[in-house]
């Protein structure tokens, strides 16, 4: 799964075949849920079949011979990261294990917490490692932070939070701990592509300019789904965190995260105690001109018995080694069809993504978008609307066909109306970059789906519109890691995989810039003609047995770097600030040492060459047992 | 007859370097010296940061590695004693072997003695063994046994393999060897159970120096390490063997504790390295480790941890 905002960025988990009733134009008032309607359903395990025995594939890749070019086809010499991701490979899972990893996807929220052991180093760690630290898989933006606070604060954060409005869960005593996450509008290489877009050719000298400025200091977006990807990450995020806290505990704790106060309409009501909880952040003028704002607050505590979410601890470490793994890797839809891709990536699989495995993904996806919003199921169904383009049904190559046609005639109009000021000054960087989107937007795979929401139908219900994109978000992640977690289920060890799922914003921005300045129709107009849709993420379901290429071509080939791959992903003392007594420290920043821990890593599922040889660093080191058991705070 | 020197505090290094530098070396067997020093307590703040260059914890006991980091000024005193016939300043450090019988309380009373033992012809020179032990009320807890090389480019006589030949495995060591050297672990790098980069700046061994002492120009700065043939400064070997075992320091079971290593390649300054370890399968308890270049081809450091 992966996730970002530009070329080679986004993606979100989500699948579904339920996809709710297309049934264009007929919008009906939402009826108070029913206690069963609220219950999330419970999410099957449907095992992926793997192709006989001579069809199975592995990546198989290696480092480059010595005087050879390395590429992305090949493994980086070494890694130095202080991320707990790591390189990492899959992890076979039985079903009984399965089952408890997908319990995690239909959790409630948690009704009382119970006073319990303090939380370790450790556990901190490895709940950020499964939160903050990979909830999305984008190297190339950080736009999370996160400030973590211990009982005592909890309880004045307690407090605080009572009184806000628009809650949408309760506010539990006896927290463990109190995370804290900031958020700030989502800038990259492709939003700054985009603020030469869409202008007119003499005028663009003084509407770019405007456009930058107000994209500088009022934090404005060229295009609403740029603005839309902070609230998709966040509500991944959101819903990362809920799982990560019974991980890292092994059943023990849960989280209760709070985030709509803190956003839309609700940000405005609660603005003084939103301030409030960045000064204790430590928030600076600095920061809050770049954006930065309180985005979600999580409670996580220990819970009864009765409200533990049963797992063994040895299937924890599983999941979790797995969680990392799924962020490690590329998947891509579709065979690689590049020639210089060594054989195993050339050969088409005759392997298909079970309907009853999209079912589940989609109930997942439901149960999800439910418990963010708060309403019942079925309401959920009618407000979330997702086309399928499935290329295994009558009609879906054609359809597949017309959406890339579309999203290619904006590239051509992007590229043919680029202010010559600007691209020729710079050797065409900026018409370049946006010809390379093309593969960055290219839709393949077996079951694609569109996902969005009707701004009006959204507002008519009194939801928040950056609350329900936020929920798409969960939405998404969820259905995306039902597909990721079956596509490990009785793995066979000559595959990497059995299935797994891409979830891309790309295609998304591509067709909004057609909207804003082209006059394009929205992806799902068409199957949603009378409700004024806006898409908001593209997923594709792929079955294959061969992962995608690891590592990041523009490093690899960079003769600078020999060969070494630099992780862009965050080190936990980068992101994550514990609140102690000395005052905001960052998380595993000690003694000038910083982590060189992979979380998980004693699952030991880490990328290897075909003879066994290691990705230098890549194991990384052991954070002091001494410092990583005592108790945080 | 052994020449026995006992300091209450640690002998100043000034007219040891000045001896290193401007002293005559008449040649000769090794004699038997001796020097001891009565340790009341140890400097923490000097501890503090010899833990912070390294990356030790902070902890109710030493490192492993600082008893012999204490007797460095002994060291210095035994390699630049008028009666030693080698030059210390081209002395390498080829291997150490340190035994800890328990762990040794930081606010103990440390009696530390050192004495030169051993003397072997071998390829490329002559080695010696410094030998120092450390101990509690009476009672000696830990030993380190450093083995040097003297270069002197002479091979010992019999040995008349061309440069660059191979000698035959099993074979055995040119030169009168009075006691088992301790053999350099074998590592296997397939199976590693940490695998860290390691960056090391230009100035680690000034660093390294400013906490252990350790002032040998070939450690401060490229130019005064090319006067000794170096292409740029080298780090200290201890600090190599402290970083490794810093690093490793969880997954070595506390108290009773064998470390073997072997300097292969100095690590020049600056440079990125990589530390790997892995748990052999016939020795349980064992941690073998290894200091590479990044892509492996280079050894600077092999080594093994066993612990009790």
């Amino acid at each position: 799964m992966q996730v970002g905002g530009g070329p080679g960025a986004p993606c979100h988990p989500f699948p579904p075949t339920a996809i709710g009733p297309t049934c264009p134009g007929v919008f009906r008032m939402s009826q108070p849920a029913s206690a069963r309607d609220r219950a999330p359903k419970v999410i099957e395990v449907i095992a992926i079949a793997p192709p006989p025995a001579a069809q199975r594939l592995q990546r198989q890749a290696d480092f480059a011979a010595p005087g050879t070019k390395p590429s992305r086809y090949t493994l980086p010499v070494s890694l130095e990261s202080a991320s707990p991701v790591g390189y990492r490979t899959r992890v076979p899972m039985d079903a009984q294990e399965a089952a408890q990893a997908v319990a995690l996807l239909s959790m409630q929220r948690p009704s009382a917490f119970v006073p319990g052991a303090p939380l370790t180093e450790q556990e901190l760690f490895e709940e950020c490692a499964l939160g903050i630290l990979t909830s999305r898989q984008s190297t190339n933006f950080r736009g999370h932070r996160q400030v973590s606070f211990g009982p005592e604060d909890s309880t004045r954060i307690g407090h605080l939070l009572r009184s806000l409005q628009h809650r949408d869960g309760e506010v539990l005593d006896h927290a463990a701990c109190t995370h804290v996450v900031l958020s700030r509008p989502y800038r990259t290489p492709f939003t700054l592509l985009l603020t030469f877009v869409g202008h007119k050719p003499v005028m663009s000298t003084a509407t770019v300019a405007i456009r930058a400025w107000q994209k500088r200091f009022r934090h404005s977006d060229d295009i609403p789904t740029i603005g839309y990807l902070q609230h998709l990450h966040v509500g991944i995020l959101a819903d990362a965190m809920e799982r990560a806290a019974v991980l890292a505990s092994g059943g023990r704790r849960r989280a209760q995260v709070l985030q709509q106060p803190f956003c839309g309409r609700g940000r405005r009501d609660n603005k003084p105690i939103a301030h409030a909880l960045e000064e204790m952040c430590g928030l600076t003028l600095q920061d809050r001109a770049l954006g930065w704002k309180v985005a979600l607050v999580a409670q996580v505590g220990e819970v009864s018995a009765g409200e533990r979410v049963a797992s063994d601890p040895a299937t924890c470490r599983k999941i979790g080694a797995n969680f990392m793994a799924f962020r490690s890797e590329r998947i891509m839809p579709g065979v690689n069809h590049e020639e210089k891709a060594p054989e195993a990536y050339q050969h088409r699989q005759d392997m298909d993504v079970p309907d009853e495995l999209t079912t589940m993904a989609g109930r997942a996806a439901y149960n999800a978008f439910a418990h963010w919003i708060g309403t019942g199921r079925e309401e959920a169904k009618r407000l979330l609307l997702l086309e399928r383009i499935d290329v295994l049904t009558k009609g879906g190559k054609e359809r597949l066909r017309e959406v890339r046609d579309m999203l290619g005639a904006i590239t051509d109009r992007v590229v043919a109306e680029m202010p010559l000021w600007v691209d020729l000054p710079t050797g065409k960087a900026f018409s370049k970059n946006a010809e390379r989107g093309r593969k960055a937007f290219a839709l393949v795979g077996q079951r694609i789906y569109i996902g969005g929401l009707a701004k009006r139908e959204i507002e008519r219900e009194g939801i928040d519109w950056d609350h329900a994109v936020r929920a798409v978000g969960a939405a998404a992640s969820r259905g995306a890691l039902v597909a990721e977690l079956m596509g490990v289920v009785d793995l066979p060890p000559d595959c990497d995989l059995l299935g797994g799922c891409c979830l891309m914003a790309g295609p998304v921005n591509q067709n909004d810039i057609g909207k804003q300045f082209y006059g394009v129709a929205d992806l799902l107009q068409k199957a949603y003609p009378n409700r004024e849709p806006t898409s908001l993420l593209v997923w594709t379901l792929k079955a294959k047995t061969v992962a995608d290429p690891i590592g990041n071509e523009e490093q690899l080939l960079n003769p600078a770097r020999k060969g070494a791959l630099v992780d862009l992903r965050a080190g936990p003392h980068e992101v994550v600030q514990v609140k102690t007594g000395r005052g905001l420290q960052g998380l595993r920043k000690r003694d000038g040492r910083v982590n060189g821990e992979r979380a998980f890593g004693d699952i030991g599922n880490f990328v290897t060459s075909p003879q066994g040889r290691e990705i230098a660093g890549n194991r990384g080191s052991a954070w002091p047992r001494a410092w990583a058991n005592a108790p945080v705070w | 007859m052994q020449d026995c020197k006992v300091f209450d505090r640690p002998p100043s290094s000034i007219p040891a370097f000045v001896r290193a530098l401007f002293g005559k070396r008449k040649g000769g067997a090794i004699p038997h010296l001796r020097a001891e020093l009565a340790l009341q307590r140890v400097d923490l703040g000097a501890l503090a940061r010899y833990r912070r260059q390294c990356g030790f914890v902070d902890g109710p006991h030493l490192p492993l590695t600082y008893p012999q980091v204490l007797a460095g000024a002994l060291h210095l005193h035994l390699l630049t004693h008028p009666k030693f016939p080698l030059s210390s300043l081209g002395l390498v450090h080829m291997r150490n072997v340190i035994e800890q019988t328990r762990a040794i309380d930081s606010t103990a009373s440390l009696h530390l003695a050192a004495h030169l033992d051993g003397e072997r012809q071998v390829p490329g020179g002559t080695e010696i063994d410094l030998v120092t032990e450390a101990s509690v009320h009476g009672e000696v807890v830990w030993r380190s046994v450093i083995t040097a090389l003297a270069r002197t480019g002479k091979r010992p006589r019999g040995d008349k393999r061309p440069r660059g030949e191979k000698k035959p495995p099993g074979e055995k060591q040119a030169g009168g060897d009075q006691q088992p050297r301790p053999a350099p672990a074998e590592l296997s790098l397939t199976a590693p159970f940490r695998s860290l980069l390691i960056r090391v700046p230009e100035d680690q061994g000034r660093q390294y120096a400013a906490v252990a002492g350790d002032f040998n120009p070939i450690h401060l700065y490229a130019t005064t390490a090319k006067l000794f043939g170096f292409p740029r400064a080298i780090v200290h070997g201890m600090w190599s063997l402290g970083r490794c075992l810093g690093e490793l320091e969880s997954d070595l079971a506390p108290g009773s504790c064998r470390v073997e290593v072997a300097f292969k390649r100095p690590v020049l300054l600056p440079s990125t390295v990589v530390l790997r370890a892995s748990r052999p399968a016939h020795a349980a308890g064992a941690v073998e480790f290894a200091l590479t270049s990044r892509d492996g081809a280079t050894v600077h450091l092999v080594g093994t941890a066993h612990t009790s």
